[in-house]
C-alpha cells in the first residue's frame, strides 16, 4: 500500500496535470493565458461554498465549479478576440489578479482569513478518474475536426481563416473549455486541502501551470502531463539536498529550458513516434 | 461582357484609410472558367481578391456569388459557400505535414466520407504530393508549396477558386507547371480568378481577363483579344 504521504504527493501532482492541461487547451489554439490561477480559485471556491454552504453532493459541487470557470471562461474569451500573444498573456494576467482580490474582498467566502472547514471529499481515485477522462478527451480532440481548427489558429490565423475556420468559435470554445478543466482541479484541490485562500491562486500557481506546460513541450498535450508530473514530484526528489532544495529546482527548470528550450516532448520526437504509428497501421 | 456568370462584382470601392485601391470595379466569372486579372504592382488585382474573399470590407458595391451579396459575411462562411482564396505568399502551415495541411483544406466541408476520395482526387492532380505526404509543409520548396496551397484549397471543392499570384517566386520550369494544372481545374468544375503579373501566360490559360490600373478596369474582354491588343502587347506584353 501507498503512504498517505506518498498518495498526497500524487494528488496534487494529478491536480497539477489537470492545471497544466487547462492551460494546454486554449495554448493548443494560439490562446495564452497566465490567469489559469483564476479561474482555478474559481471552481475551487464555488465547489466549496456548495458543500459547505449547501451540502451538496461533492459530485455535483465539482460540476458546478467546472461550470463556473467554463462561463467565466467564456467571458474572458471575449476580450481576447482582439488580443494576440504578450497583450494577451498581460490581460489574463489582469484577469487572475482580478479574480484573487475579488475573493480577498468577499466576506461571504472568508475573506483574506480564507475559507475553511470544507469536507474531505477528494481520493487519489477521483483525481485518476478526472485525468483519464481529460486524457480520453484530449486523444480525441487531437485527431478531430475542433483540433485541426485549434493546430490551424496556432500556426496562422489568416490561413487557418481562409480555411473556413470560424476563428472567433473556436477561440471561444478554447478558452471556456481551458475553464472548464481549471475549475475542475480548483474543485478538486479544495476538497483535499480543505481550506482555501486567494493567496493559493495568485500569480505563482498561473506561472506554475504555465512553466509546467512548456517545461513538457506544448507540441502535444502529453507534453502538459510530462511536464507536470515530474515538476510536482521533483521536489520530493530533492529533499535530500535541505536548503538547497529551490535553488536547484530552479537551476534544473533553467538547464532544461536552455537545452531544450521547445520543451521535453517536441514535434520532432513526437513525429518519430507517429510515423512509427503510421507504418505499423500501412502494414496492418 | 453580358454572360451571366458565378460570380458578378458590381461597382465595388475599396480604401485602405484614404487609400483608394479599388475604385468602381465590376467583373464577370463565368462557371467553369478561368478569368485573369493583369495589372501593374498596385493596381488593386489583390484587393479585389481580398474583398470578395471577405478579408477586407468594401465601402461600396456587391459581390455577387450565385446570386447572393457576399459583402459583410465573415471569411469562413464564404469559404462554406466553396469560395476560395489562396492567397499571395501561399499561407502555408510551415509545421504541419503535407498531409495535414491537405486535411485542412477540407475543413470547411462537414461530415464524414469526403476525407479519402477528395484526398485521393488531389493525389491524382499533384502527384508530388503523394510522395511528400508525410514531409513539413515548411520544408517544401516554393514551386512544391504553391502546388499543396492549390491542392489544399481544391480539398474543398471550390466552384470558386482565386489564386493570387501563383507563379510569384517560381523558376520558369515550375511556372509552367503551374499554368498546365490551372486548366485542368475547371474540368472539376471549378472557375479559377487568377492574379497574375506574368500577363503572358495569364493570357494564355485564360478565357476572359480584365486589365487592372491605379483601381479601375480599362480594358476586358476576351483573353486571346487582348494577347493581340497593341495597348496590352505595349505595356504588359513587353512588345515594342
Amino acid at each position: 500500500m501507498l503512504s498517505d504521504h506518498t498518495v498526497s504527493i500524487l494528488i496534487f501532482a494529478g491536480i497539477d496535470v489537470i492545471m497544466a492541461l487547462s492551460f494546454y487547451l486554449p495554448a493548443s489554439a494560439g490562446q495564452l493565458s497566465a490567469g489559469q490561477g483564476g479561474f482555478m480559485a474559481l471552481g475551487a471556491y464555488a465547489s466549496a461554498y456548495l458543500t459547505v454552504r449547501h451540502g451538496t453532493p461533492f459530485p455535483l459541487a465539482l460540476a458546478a465549479g467546472a461550470l463556473v470557470g467554463g462561463l467565466v471562461g467564456l467571458a474572458v474569451g471575449f476580450p481576447a478576440l482582439r488580443l494576440r500573444g504578450l497583450y494577451l498573456v498581460l490581460v489574463t494576467f489582469g484577469f487572475g489578479e482580478m479574480v484573487r482580490v475579488l475573493f480577498l474582498n468577499a466576506p461571504a467566502f472568508g475573506g483574506p482569513v480564507g475559507f475553511a472547514g470544507i469536507p474531505p471529499a477528494t481520493t487519489i481515485w477521483h483525481v485518476l478518474g478526472v485525468l483519464a477522462i481529460l486524457v480520453y478527451f484530449f486523444t480525441r480532440v487531437s485527431g478531430s475536426r475542433m483540433g485541426r481548427a485549434f493546430a490551424a489558429l496556432r500556426d496562422d490565423e489568416a490561413a487557418a481563416e481562409a480555411m473556413g475556420v470560424n476563428s472567433t468559435y473556436v477561440k471561444l470554445v478554447a478558452f471556456a473549455t481551458g475553464g472548464v478543466i481549471a475549475g475542475l482541479g480548483g474543485g478538486l484541490y479544495a476538497h483535499y486541502t480543505l481550506f482555501i485562500d486567494p493567496e493559493a491562486f495568485g500569480v505563482g500557481r498561473s506561472l506554475f501551470v504555465m512553466l509546467y506546460a512548456v517545461f513538457g513541450g506544448l507540441a502535444s498535450f502529453w507534453g502538459a502531463v510530462a511536464g507536470a508530473t515530474i515538476l510536482s514530484v521533483l521536489p520530493e526528489l530533492l529533499r535530500w539536498v535541505k536548503d538547497w532544495r529551490e535553488i536547484l529546482y530552479g537551476l534544473l527548470v533553467l538547464i532544461m529550458m536552455l537545452v531544450r528550450p521547445q520543451g521535453l516532448l517536441d514535434a520532432a520526437l513526437l513525429a518519430r513516434l507517429s510515423a512509427r504509428d503510421e507504418r505499423a497501421a500501412a502494414r496492418g | 461582357m453580358a454572360v451571366s456568370g458565378l460570380l458578378e462584382v458590381d461597382d465595388l470601392h475599396v480604401s485602405y484609410g484614404r487609400i483608394r485601391a479599388v475604385q468602381g470595379v465590376s467583373l464577370t466569372v463565368p462557371d467553369a472558367a478561368v478569368v485573369a486579372l493583369i495589372g501593374a504592382n498596385g493596381a488593386g488585382k489583390s484587393t479585389l481578391l481580398r474583398a470578395i474573399s471577405g478579408i477586407i470590407r468594401p465601402h461600396r458595391g456587391a459581390v455577387r456569388y450565385l446570386g447572393e451579396d457576399l459583402v459583410g459575411l465573415p471569411v469562413h462562411q464564404i469559404v462554406r459557400r466553396r469560395v476560395i482564396h489562396v492567397p499571395e505568399g501561399r499561407g502555408m502551415l510551415a509545421r504541419m505535414t503535407v498531409l495535414e495541411n491537405l486535411r485542412l483544406g477540407g475543413f470547411a466541408l462537414k461530415g464524414a466520407g469526403h476525407g479519402k476520395s477528395d484526398l485521393e482526387r488531389v493525389f491524382a492532380l499533384f502527384p508530388v504530393l503523394r510522395e511528400r505526404r508525410a514531409q513539413l509543409a515548411g520544408s517544401l520548396s516554393g514551386g512544391e508549396q504553391q502546388i499543396l496551397a492549390i491542392a489544399r484549397a481544391m480539398m474543398a471543392r471550390p466552384r470558386l477558386l482565386m489564386l493570387d499570384e501563383p507563379s510569384l517566386g517560381l523558376a520558369p520550369l515550375l511556372v509552367r507547371e503551374i499554368f498546365r494544372i490551372i486548366p485542368r481545374l475547371t474540368a472539376e468544375g471549378t472557375a479559377v480568378l487568377l492574379v497574375e503579373q506574368n500577363a503572358r501566360m495569364a493570357l494564355q490559360c485564360a478565357a476572359y481577363a480584365y486589365v487592372l490600373q491605379t483601381g479601375r478596369v480599362v480594358l476586358s474582354g476576351r483573353a486571346a483579344d487582348l494577347l493581340a491588343a497593341p495597348e496590352v502587347q505595349h505595356a504588359y506584353l513587353g512588345a515594342g
